[in-house]
């Protein structure tokens, strides 16, 4: 029984890592980053053979294929955890403020990010609209001292990619 | 150490290389049309991606004594998602939206583009040192740096991101 479960316990772990590897290996792909797609590529093939060959060498040990299932379950959470601290990229933040548009502009040049603001209409009034590019690591901390100074502030996000230029932060 | 050195060996290893390169460039092709909603391509790289992916698993499957079968299925796997992106980029399908901030030479570099057939939309906004431009155009992707290139005859220090779109209805379109 013990011995079933190491097996499928080393399964289990070996899938995780393999498909942690297979999604940076999607998000490589998508930022177009192929040095690293390819690491990741590789590292993620050579762990699946080992695994699907000990999976279909024993395909009547149902923990084994448990193992193998939450494996892969597993590895996707914690590849989209990894990427998510990493934070590799560019975000637009587009943020509606009805109220406290300058004072939020100033607050963020402060401290050193670049604004750009639009004079705009909204339900009740004119609104200003800003928009920051920033890395996408740093988003977290500015949505903080966002809301501090405007509570109502309306804020979207999307990645984008660099062209050329203009300064951040 | 004697596997190493039999032709035999080396052709199965460069065999299941080769197939993998093919199933995987197949394969990043079908995950990047996905993202795009293209379904009929998708349908059709998924299709040839499996099919491919099946005859290079059996292969390593059936003799794993060799470690070349399984150094050159890795190796293939990861070529392959290089190529796929390769092959990608320069397809580069779909459209973008570029937004272009200049803070004095705005109405030029819309002037330009407009002249070259895009469609240029301004708007008056605010930087940290006084007016800016802020100009939204739409493009395809294969067109970026052509854009780009105009934009920086004109200003060289506008600032320039792109974002991938959808496009919905209207508007026009440089063919």
């Amino acid at each position: 029984m013990i011995q079933l479960l190491t097996s499928a316990g080393i399964i289990f772990f070996l899938r995780m890592t393999d498909i942690t590897f297979a999604t940076m290996r999607v998000f490589m792909v998508v930022r177009g980053k192929k040095v690293l797609a390819w690491f990741f590529g590789f590292l993620q093939a050579l762990i699946y053979v080992l695994v699907i060959s000990a999976i279909l060498a024993d395909l009547e040990n149902w923990t084994k294929i448990l193992g193998y299932a939450f494996g892969f379950a597993t590895g996707l959470v914690v590849g989209m955890t990894i990427e998510k601290r990493l934070a590799l990229g560019y975000t637009n933040l587009q943020i509606v403020c009805p109220q406290r548009g300058l004072e939020v502009a100033s607050a963020l040049r402060d401290e050193g990010y670049a604004v750009t603001e639009v004079a705009a209409q909204g339900k009740d009034g004119a609104v200003e609209i800003l928009h920051c590019s920033v890395l996408r690591k740093e988003e977290a901390k500015l949505f903080s001292s966002l809301l501090d100074i405007d509570p109502s502030a309306f804020i979207t996000a999307k990645n984008v990619y660099r062209v050329q230029h203009g300064f951040w932060h | 150490m004697e596997i190493l050195l039999s032709p035999q060996t080396w052709l199965s290893a460069g065999l299941i290389f080769s197939l993998r390169v093919t199933d995987m460039t197949l394969d990043t092709l079908r995950v990047l049309f996905v993202m795009r909603g293209r379904k009929a391509i998708a349908w059709i790289l998924g299709f040839f991606q499996a099919l491919v992916f099946v005859i290079a698993i059996t292969s390593v499957l059936r003799d794993l004594t060799n470690p070349l079968n399984i150094i050159g299925y890795a190796a293939g796997f990861a070529t392959g998602v290089v190529v796929g992106m390769t092959i990608e980029e320069r397809l580069a399908i779909g459209h973008v939206q570029m937004r272009i901030i200049s803070p004095r030479r705005g109405t030029g570099i819309a002037e330009k583009l407009r002249e070259e057939g895009y469609a240029v939309t301004e708007v008056p906004a605010r930087g940290k040192d006084g007016m800016v431009t802020m100009l939204n155009c739409s493009m395809l992707r294969k067109d970026i740096h052509k854009v780009q290139t105009m934009v920086n005859q004109v200003d060289q220090d506008a600032f320039i991101t792109s974002e991938e779109i959808r496009p919905v209805r209207r508007g026009f379109w440089r063919a």
